[in-house]
């Protein structure tokens, strides 16, 4: 075969090639429609209320990008080695990316780093340390100012001699230690004497306690930085009319919290932009996920009375719309 | 014109394939790429126009389902006033014939109803559905709708969206409404008072109408009041939080109709339709790029194809064009080496059916000349081997040795006169013979050769025999064929007179008879038989003599019907013991004449 | 330099052959998702997500999951999708759910009577559907072989909640029966206008009670939406003009029996007040029946109901015939009975949430 033959079955089959090529693509996968599998390691077994707000945002993001979305729960004790083996199994099971309310321990902390080298990681809420060379990513409020602006707003209550009672549990997770210890050192600042209460996790000793608590006549102010906390202690006062001179404060947006802010049950709540830290997890994950440049967020968070429920501000804060 | 002229003029000068190949292809190429061009161009056009349209259209359908729900909403309004509240009196009647039409009416539309209410003038409420219980610290009169309904007391208010903080609600439920707001005339035992009346649109009603929303891949629709706050976005939320941007304020100052707008580096195609009475605002948003993205991706489809179709075009026209023009170039080929005088070169019989005829004549025509060629070289070979054997013939050595010996005989003898006459008769013999080379001469210098030949012959035959030479004026100078005379001569001697004893005549006469030329060689030899004539006139007996000079009577034939043509030639006359006549016919011409006629035969 | 040439060409003429075929490859190898490793995909649409019994099953149905897991060995996946009450929602949600190609679909038709919408396109996209609590007529249940009613019997439910009243009265006619007429004057508080469940329940409750020779007398009866606030309102409503003859609040379920226990709290009625019945067996209910504020309630089963769905859901999967494997399932439906629960066996019933 001459060597111009050659070439001209080399071009020919070059075409068939590209033909092939062409007629078997569709146009539209020239785009790159992925879905990016993305899994939610979230605190707590059932998302309780407070987890929904989080989680209609991440729903939302997850809709706009293309993200398919697991939500999993650490299990009710929530321990370091759980989430650990948690972490492993969802990686394993083909994660794009990891969303995850870290325990603040450096186990969870290390295997998140060896996971962020890999594939991205965003820690949601909580964080595992704060480390200079952070290269994961984080979305959360303030919250330790969250805590220092709650205990303002306590100290404008506070009557002479009043001390304050801090429910101290969920605190392995950094942003409940942290308000916790914003309001605190407010507290310690101005020489408010401070009684720390483990409430533990059992939901009935929990509402006992309470109980015996408020039927504590010195009892006069209680500061809750959880969700359930928050309702129990509005339940065990709204049932019992001989409590009603107790204030209750605390962090946690649950429609129920809301009512009983309204009714003068709680006092004062502070509440952060759930719904955005939500949205922003799935999409700055996305984002990194593209190799795109990821924007610091600042989370919006308000102190709100019952006064302030239906500012404007407030409103979008508390009332998110689900879409 | 110019160029035109360069490129006839490059392309003559290159090979038929490659023009063959560059046409084809140029054609092709430009056909593939005007029908790419063209059927983009449309495609592009189309698709523009279709976008547009669509989205106009979809706006269009929103509006009016837009429109449907809030006229529905106002005709709820617009009940309970004139059907409700102006056929009672709060005080006579009471209120709760009221609030069990009002359930009615709300329980008819409880889907996108979230409450509807009566107020007094002061705020306070006079019958609400489906809950009645106002929250301890619920302001109506304080709340925006209760202020603007009653700021313009003919018309009816929408607001943006809020939550719902009216009523007790032991579900913990809180709804995002859009609040219808007026001002309304009540009956209170006979007197005229004032009030509000309200009703709580569920904002989903206005959600489920403006999403999923066909714009594009990536387009929306949001919605804005007057002064441009947002009363709907798909990103309402984010946009509430700062994470997500939108030019909602700066949209919401453009006309009715389509607009473009840049926005965070986007292109987008905005289109505007107001929403009646309310002054709303439907904003379409369509990023550009959906629109040229669809029709990018289908041009590029397009010109992949086109690419695709330009190879293969390409790779086709190559190899037809070579399959044309090989056997023309393998002919060109042939040619050449022919051109280089290699009449053997063989030619290759392929192609289509007039390249193998012409392959087939060029073949023969070589043959042919092949042929021709070996002709001339034939007779090139024999015209160089008579002349060889003429000049062999002209330098017979026997007749040389002889003349010389008796010469030098004569010399010998002291006669020296006689050896005198010898050597220049023989010197002009000779210079006769070769006759610088000439085939044609004169009949004067043919005879004078003759006469020096018997001069000498006689010398040696010891005078045997007497010679006479005679010839008319007229043929001196006429045209004869060198030595056509003399081997006849020599003939007489050898054959005629050798056997005599003396007496011997030989008579040469040249004269001139009708058109030609004859000269005559007699003698009174023993002369031939019939049969002897006929067998020399035929050339049946020997041609060559190793006596005399050997050339002959039928190489002198020979040689005039060569030169003159066959109606030319020899005649023999003979009886025996008489003598014999051999008599040559010649052309009358002159010299430069036969010369020319020779040229062509010889 | 001929005969390397040719190789060369050959070569490259390969390369590009092999390049070609991968692409192709390469294409059609993304739409082919690998089959056993892939995780399960359940996509749950309920009607409202604020209605408290919804909420619970729901809840069930995410725990439920992990067993599923364990006993498929794959892992799965629950996606829950809120409707809002908007039937056009709903349909969306489903079909977001056929097209990221779920593998089993449940369904809490927001508008029972337009479950044929919905049937259809599952049975186009061939994913199994499972209709739970409200149901859906039985001619749109007939729509494809792979659909199914995971429910309760309102009628038993009816009939229990009934007889709950029935032995109430029987134990102490007195304390029922305040102005001693022989007749039990009662308010209803219904649920929904179309809800099958509401027209049952009712229909059948005061049957039962009737059939045990007991007279009702009707005072009053309410659509309340099964929510708290509207049959709080409703109760005081009544309240107002009935004041103590009301003498039984029969309530379809039991968020209106709460609100109705709301507003006689308020007026302080509760102690020596009108017998309050309700019927699913929803948490504050138990504690409210520990506290002596409402009787009784029929246990509407949320977590049997769960797990009935999935156990139905991991066998079409399986390809195995869902009728093996769930006792209850007759023909397309399965109906989860009840049980009644008074003081008696609340804390029990609580301890089970």
């Amino acid at each position: 075969m001459t060597l111009k033959k050659k070439i001209i079955i080399l071009i020919l089959s070059a075409c068939g090639v590209a033909g092939i090529v062409i007629f078997s693509t569709n146009p539209q996968q020239i785009k790159g429609e992925e879905v990016y599998q993305i899994s939610y390691i979230h605190r707590g077994e059932i998302p309780e209320e407070s987890q929904q707000v989080i989680l209609q945002g991440m729903e939302q993001a997850s809709n706009a990008f293309n993200v398919e979305l697991t939500a999993v729960n650490s299990g009710n004790r929530a321990d370091a080695n759980g989430q650990k083996m948690l972490l492993e199994k969802e990686v394993e099971n083909g994660a794009d990316a990891i969303l995850i309310e870290g325990i603040d321990d450096d186990g969870v902390r290390a295997e998140l780093e060896k996971i962020n080298a890999v594939i991205p990681v965003v820690e949601v809420n909580s964080r595992t340390g704060d480390k200079e060379d952070n290269k994961i990513i984080q979305i959360h409020a303030d919250d330790y100012v969250i805590g220092q602006e709650l205990g303002e707003a306590i100290l404008k209550r506070l009557g002479p001699e009043e001390s304050v009672i801090l429910i101290k549990s969920g605190t392995e997770y950094s942003d409940v230690a942290e308000r916790y210890l914003g309001v605190k050192e407010i507290m310690d600042a101005s020489a408010v004497p401070v009684e720390e209460v483990d409430a533990g996790t059992d939901e009935v000793s929990r509402t006992l306690m309470f109980t015996n608590l408020m039927a504590n006549q010195s009892t006069r102010h209680i500061v809750a930085f959880s969700s359930p906390e928050m309702e129990a202690l509005g339940k065990a006062k709204q049932e019992n009319p001989d409590f009603k001179d107790i204030s209750i404060y605390g962090t946690g947006n649950t429609n129920q919290i809301i009512n009983y802010l309204e009714s003068g049950i709680i006092q004062v709540i502070g509440v952060s932009n759930d719904y955005s830290i939500g949205y922003l997890s799935v999409r700055n994950a996305v984002m990194k996920l593209n190799g795109e440049e990821i924007e610091k967020n600042q989370i919006k968070y308000s102190i709100i009375d019952a006064s302030q429920i239906y500012k404007k501000e407030n409103q979008r804060l508390l009332f998110p719309f689900v879409q | 014109m110019r160029l035109w002229e360069k490129v006839k003029k490059s392309l003559r000068r290159r090979s038929l394939q490659f023009t063959l190949s560059l046409t084809f292809t140029a054609v092709s190429v430009a056909v593939v790429i005007v029908v790419a061009m063209g059927y983009s161009r449309r495609f592009v056009d189309s698709a523009e126009k279709m976008a547009i349209n669509n989205n106009k259209n979809v706006l269009n359908q929103m509006n009016q389902n837009l429109n449907n729900y809030l006229h529905n909403m106002m005709s709820i309004s617009n009940t309970m006033y004139y059907s409700i509240i102006k056929n009672t009196d709060i005080e006579k009647d009471g209120i709760q014939k009221a609030a069990d039409q009002m359930k009615l009416l709300y329980d008819a539309n409880a889907s996108s109803l979230v409450s509807i209410a009566i107020f007094s003038d002061d705020g306070k409420i006079i019958a609400a559905q489906p809950l009645s219980r106002l929250k301890l610290n619920a302001e109506p009169s304080s709340e925006e709708w209760f202020i603007r309904a009653n700021q313009k007391i003919e018309n009816l208010h929408f607001s943006t969206p809020h939550v719902e903080n009216l009523f007790v609600n032991s579900d913990n439920i809180y709804h995002w409404v859009v609040s219808l707001s007026r001002s309304v005339e009540m009956t209170k035992d006979g007197t005229i008072i004032h009030g509000v009346v309200l009703v709580n649109m569920n904002f989903t009603g206005i959600e489920q109408i403006c999403k999923n929303v066909d714009l594009g891949k990536s387009g929306y629709v949001y919605l804005v009041d007057q002064s441009g706050e947002l009363i709907y976005h798909p990103n309402q939320q984010m946009i509430y939080a700062g994470v997500i941007r939108e030019n909602h304020k700066k949209a919401s100052s453009y006309s009715e109709g389509s607009h473009i707008e840049v926005f965070e580096g986007q292109e987008r195609q905005i289109t505007v339709k107001t929403v009646g009475y309310t002054g709303w605002k439907l904003i379409g948003v369509s990023p550009t790029e959906d629109i040229t993205s669809v029709y990018t991706q289908n041009s590029q489809f397009l010109w992949f194809v086109a690419i695709f179709a330009i190879l293969t075009l390409i790779a086709v026209n190559a190899f037809v064009s070579s399959r044309v023009a090989n056997p023309i170039k393998q002919l060109e080929r042939s040619v050449r080496e022919l051109e280089r005088n290699n009449l053997y070169a063989t030619i290759p019989q392929n192609g289509t059916y007039e390249i193998r005829h012409l392959a087939k004549t060029l073949q023969s025509m070589a043959d042919n000349m092949r042929g021709l060629m070996d002709d001339i070289v034939v007779e090139q070979e024999s015209k160089r081997k008579s002349e060889m054997d003429a000049l062999q013939s002209q330098i017979n050595p026997h007749f040389l040795y002889n003349t010389l010996d008796s010469i030098v005989w004569m010399i010998e003898n002291e006669r020296y006169d006689g050896a005198i006459t010898m050597v220049t008769a023989l010197a002009r013999l000779f210079r006769i013979s070769l006759s610088k080379g000439k085939n044609i001469i004169t009949v004067e210098q043919e005879l004078q050769h003759v006469e020096n030949y018997l001069i000498i012959q006689k010398v040696r035959y010891k005078n045997k025999f007497v010679y006479e030479i005679e010839a008319e004026d007229g043929v001196l100078q006429c045209a004869v064929i060198k030595l056509s005379i003399q081997p006849l001569v020599e003939n007489s001697i050898y054959h005629g007179l050798e056997f005599m004893d003396g007496d011997g005549e030989i008579n040469i006469r040249a004269y001139q008879r009708q058109d030609s030329l004859i000269i005559e060689v007699e003698d009174n030899g023993p002369g031939m038989t019939e049969e002897q004539v006929e067998a020399l006139v035929s050339g049946a007996g020997q041609k060559n003599r190793k006596r005399g000079s050997g050339i002959g009577f039928h190489n002198v034939e020979e040689r005039i019907q060569l030169c003159f043509g066959d109606e030319y030639g020899l005649e023999v006359e003979s009886e025996p013991d008489e003598g014999t006549v051999v008599r040559a016919r010649l052309p009358l011409i002159s010299v430069e004449e036969a010369e020319k006629r020779g040229e062509g035969r010889l | 330099m001929h005969k390397a040439l040719k190789t060369l060409w050959k070569r490259a003429g390969l390369i590009i052959l092999i390049i070609g075929i991968m692409l192709c490859w390469g294409c059609s190898g993304k739409n082919m998702p690998e089959q056993e490793n892939s995780p399960i995909k359940i996509g749950v649409a309920i009607y409202r997500g604020d209605d408290a019994f919804i909420s619970s099953l729901s809840g069930h149905l995410t725990s439920e999951a992990k067993a599923l897991e364990a006993k498929l060995g794959r892992k799965v996946i629950v996606n829950l999708a809120d409707a809002k009450n908007n039937q056009g929602s709903q349909n969306d949600q489903v079909d977001n759910f056929i097209n990221k190609g779920y593998d089993i679909i449940c369904v809490n038709m927001v508008d029972r009577t337009a479950a044929a919408v919905i049937a259809d396109k599952t049975k186009e996209a061939g994913i199994p559907i499972i209709f739970f609590n409200r149901e859906p007529v039985e001619e749109d249940m007939q729509i494809w072989d792979k659909e199914y009613y995971v429910g309760t019997d309102a009628e038993e439910a009816g009939i229990l909640q009934g007889e709950l009243l029935v032995s109430a009265y029987e134990r102490n006619p007195r304390s029922i029966d305040k102005n001693g007429d022989g007749k039990l004057q009662y308010v209803m508080l219904e649920g929904e206008q179309v809800h099958q469940d509401a027209l049952i329940r009712t229909e059948f409750s005061v049957k039962a009670v009737l059939q045990a020779g007991i007279e009702m007398d009707k005072l009053g009866s309410e659509m309340c939406n099964w929510m708290r606030s509207p049959s709080y309102e409703a109760m005081l409503k009544w309240l107002e003009e009935y004041g103590d003859a009301i003498e039984a609040v029969v309530a379809n379920n039991d968020e209106m029996a709460l609100g109705a226990v709301q507003a006689l709290r308020e007026k302080n009625m509760l102690k020596d007040g009108p017998i309050v019945l309700g019927i699913d067996g929803t948490k504050d209910c138990l504690e409210a029946i520990s506290k002596g504020d409402i009787y009784g309630t029929v246990k509407n089963d949320a977590k049997r109901q769960a797990e009935v769905i999935l156990t139905i859901g991991g066998a079409c999967i399986e390809g195995k015939s869902p009728s093996d494997i769930v006792p209850e399932l007759e023909g397309h439906y399965v109906r989860v009975p009840h049980y009644k629960v008074t003081l008696v066996n609340a804390n029990v019933v609580l301890k089970q949430e």
